[in-house]
């Protein structure tokens, strides 16, 4: 069900957007963008910052009216961003939920992830803290009595917080090193949750950049941030206004209690945490097969390091090879390998042009050889009787492709369309008959294995080795990026090669 | 590559953005929440007591004295233990808080503290306090009796500590 409701609203918003400008296939790199304006923006608002119980307030006022041409918009969109932020980065975390991108290696993203997610809320939280108004006020009394709650706590906090006369300047101090603390914490922990990962995008496409900055600076024109009254613990608060991006638990932690509450909240971090290992255990109660990870042979393999390039992973890396004198050569780390293929398509030496009875990786899946892939694509176009043949090639995680097998038509499904070596598209077209090659599987700009699609198109164009070869090949091969559910599209182009088919003829 | 919008992208794509900036714009900032009634104010209780030794100082025999280290003789040994504070208070004859605090530390040797806020109504209140710990020299008692006119826009602050109680704040 929530992979359907996934599905229905990237398709939704494909409509709006080009493929690679679709927020929803972007919300990592758009968390990591936002990230940088909060950055930028915050280290202008240190400048002018005044750390002390009674210049903080008047500070960031006068940034945010004596500076009016920029200061107020600085902070507004310091403050937006922030609010944005929080909004990609729990949409990231459930879209990778759903779509189950945890398992096997891709389980220390996940984990590593789990933290981030108390380090930005502390940023934020602090953040608020230093305007020091009455939401100010809200978050000590409340943050206090949230921490006051752990049993390591010996003295409560709260008395800090007692009246305008406990809080001192060094509680500022304090503040500021957590404010400028606790998110570069956070932009390592950002850095060791892309660790194991390749090519990673941390500033989306034009279009989608400059949507995303426009409308945060149109919002801050028209609706700034501004401060609530100041703070003053003399008083008590009958109601404040707060942040619903990151406040949202606050008001629990009064009607349940600070225990329940951070119980809660550990509960369910904990439980986020261990996902990975549920899915395993479930997994393997469920029988499916165990994860494939890529194995080298150092025979085959000339150390060309193209594999080692194109690994989404980072499972990949060269070293000396084992009796080529002046050669490198693959080694993957299994614990990295999630088995995509990707690596086998990079492959030079499966070129089956060489010797097709022995078309031998260097680079390889063993429980799906590329090898046995092409013998039975050979077959299956052999059987096709009709003038026209069409080959459509796609992916596990793409449209079902079963239902466009025809009397013209074949279709093979791999791990991932960077599994096809463009060696193979060659000798289909060229040995085999094939007249077209249709390339399909996921929506462009979310490749399950987050490059495949990209690599695959740049092998097209000579933008990447291995490439294809022969400019006629390359004229017989057309490609329609769909994700799941794209029957319709994949049925349209498959007509409209057959239409074009019969126009040559 | 140059992405050339079409007209229906392009408008999708504005509302889009328009929603992001409504829902970013209400919510950081509303709805607000209402803490206290305007006829409320807080009672914010405090305790932070050093405590009262429990046990008394015995002195050590010679065999006693012999068997420690050099470092460590001496001629009584003291316990380090303090004794839990029981504290009650009430408001217009109404308990309010109700509790036994128990010292700190993995030896019962350091301070005694709580923290708690109630929620008191404007007007004239009668508050009662007392704060009883047991030792071996007896019982050591502190009390707090007075009528105090609550202000709505003022919180009231009730410390206890090793002098006792002490009121202050809401007596405008």
């Amino acid at each position: 069900m929530f992979t359907h409701i996934l599905k229905t609203s990237e398709r939704f918003l494909n409509h709006f957007f080009p493929s690679k400008w679709n927020p929803l296939y972007n919300l990592g790199t758009l968390s990591f963008y936002l990230f940088f304006i909060v950055l930028a923006t915050g280290i202008y608002l240190f400048i002018f910052f005044e750390t002390s119980v009674v210049h903080a307030y008047e500070s960031v006022e006068s940034i945010t009216h004596e500076q009016f041409y920029i200061g107020s918009l600085i902070r507004s969109l310091h403050r937006y961003a922030s609010s944005l932020m929080a909004v990609t980065v729990t949409l990231h975390l459930f879209r990778e939920l759903i779509l189950r991108r945890y398992v096997g290696a891709r389980w220390f993203s996940w984990i590593s992830g789990i933290p981030l997610l108390w380090l930005l809320f502390a940023s934020a939280i602090g953040g608020y803290w230093l305007v020091w108004d009455t939401k100010a006020q809200y978050i000590s009394l409340t943050t206090a009595a949230l921490l006051d709650s752990l049993p390591i706590i010996v003295e409560p906090m709260a008395q800090g917080f007692v009246n305008n006369a406990a809080i001192s300047d060094r509680f500022f101090s304090l503040l500021i090193f957590m404010h400028v603390g606790v998110p570069l914490a956070l932009m390592l922990g950002m850095i060791i949750h892309i660790k194991r990962i390749n090519n990673v995008r941390m500033i989306p496409s034009k279009g989608l950049a400059i949507g995303i900055v426009a409308a945060l600076v149109i919002l801050s024109i028209l609706y700034p941030a501004l401060s609530l009254q100041p703070a003053d613990f003399d008083k008590p608060l009958k109601s404040v206004e707060i942040d619903w991006f990151y406040m949202n638990t606050y008001p629990l932690i009064q009607t349940l209690g600070p225990a329940n509450v951070g119980l809660l909240l550990l509960g369910i971090s904990g439980l986020l945490t261990i996902v990975p290992l549920i899915s395993y255990f479930l997994e393997k109660k469920r029988l499916e097969p165990e994860q494939h990870i890529a194995v080298v042979d150092p025979e085959f393999c000339n150390g060309c390091g193209w594999c080692f390039a194109d690994c989404p992973y980072e499972a990949i890396y060269m070293k000396p090879h084992d009796f080529r004198k002046n050669h490198e050569q693959a080694v993957v780390i299994n614990d990295y390998c999630v088995g995509c293929g990707i690596c086998a398509g990079a492959c030079p030496s499966v070129t089956p042009f060489k010797n097709f009875n022995e078309a031998n990786s260097g680079i390889d899946i063993p429980e799906f050889k590329m090898s046995d892939f092409l013998l039975e694509s050979k077959k299956k176009t052999s059987q096709i009787k009709s003038k026209n043949k069409i080959l459509v090639v796609g992916c596990h995680h793409g449209t079902n492709l079963l239902q466009f097998e025809s009397e013209d038509t074949t279709t093979e499904s791999l791990e991932c369309i960077g599994q096809l070596p463009p060696s193979y598209m060659d000798f289909l077209c060229r040995r085999e008959g094939i007249d077209a090659v249709l390339l399909t599987g996921c929506a462009s700009g979310d490749c399950y294995h987050r490059s495949g699609i990209e690599i695959q198109e740049e092998r097209l164009v000579r933008l990447r080795e291995p490439h294809v070869k022969y400019a006629d090949v390359r004229e017989k091969i057309a490609k329609v990026w769909t994700g799941s559910g794209g029957e319709k599209e994949i049925a349209a182009k498959i007509a409209e090669i057959k239409t074009q088919l019969e126009t040559k003829a | 590559m140059n992405q050339r919008l079409g007209r229906t992208q392009i408008i999708g794509q504005v509302i889009f953005y328009a929603i992001i900036m409504a829902v970013l714009g209400y919510f950081s900032s509303s709805p607000e929440i209402t803490l206290q009634n305007n006829n409320d104010t807080s009672l914010k209780l405090i305790i932070r007591h050093s405590g009262r030794i429990e046990g008394k100082c015995e002195p050590l025999s010679k065999l006693e004295q012999d068997k420690l280290p050099t470092n460590m003789q001496r001629l009584v040994n003291c316990p380090r233990q303090k004794s839990p504070l029981k504290v009650i208070i009430s408001v217009d004859d109404e308990m309010i808080y109700n509790a036994t605090i128990k010292p700190s530390g993995i030896h019962d040797d350091g301070v005694l503290a709580d923290y708690s806020v109630f929620t008191l109504k404007a007007g004239t209140r009668h508050i009662v306090a007392s704060a009883i710990t047991n030792t071996h020299e007896g019982e050591f008692v502190d009390r707090y009796n007075a009528k105090i006119d609550v202000n709505p826009n003022h919180i009231v602050v009730l410390q206890l500590d090793d002098n006792g109680f002490n009121l202050n704040g809401n007596n405008e």
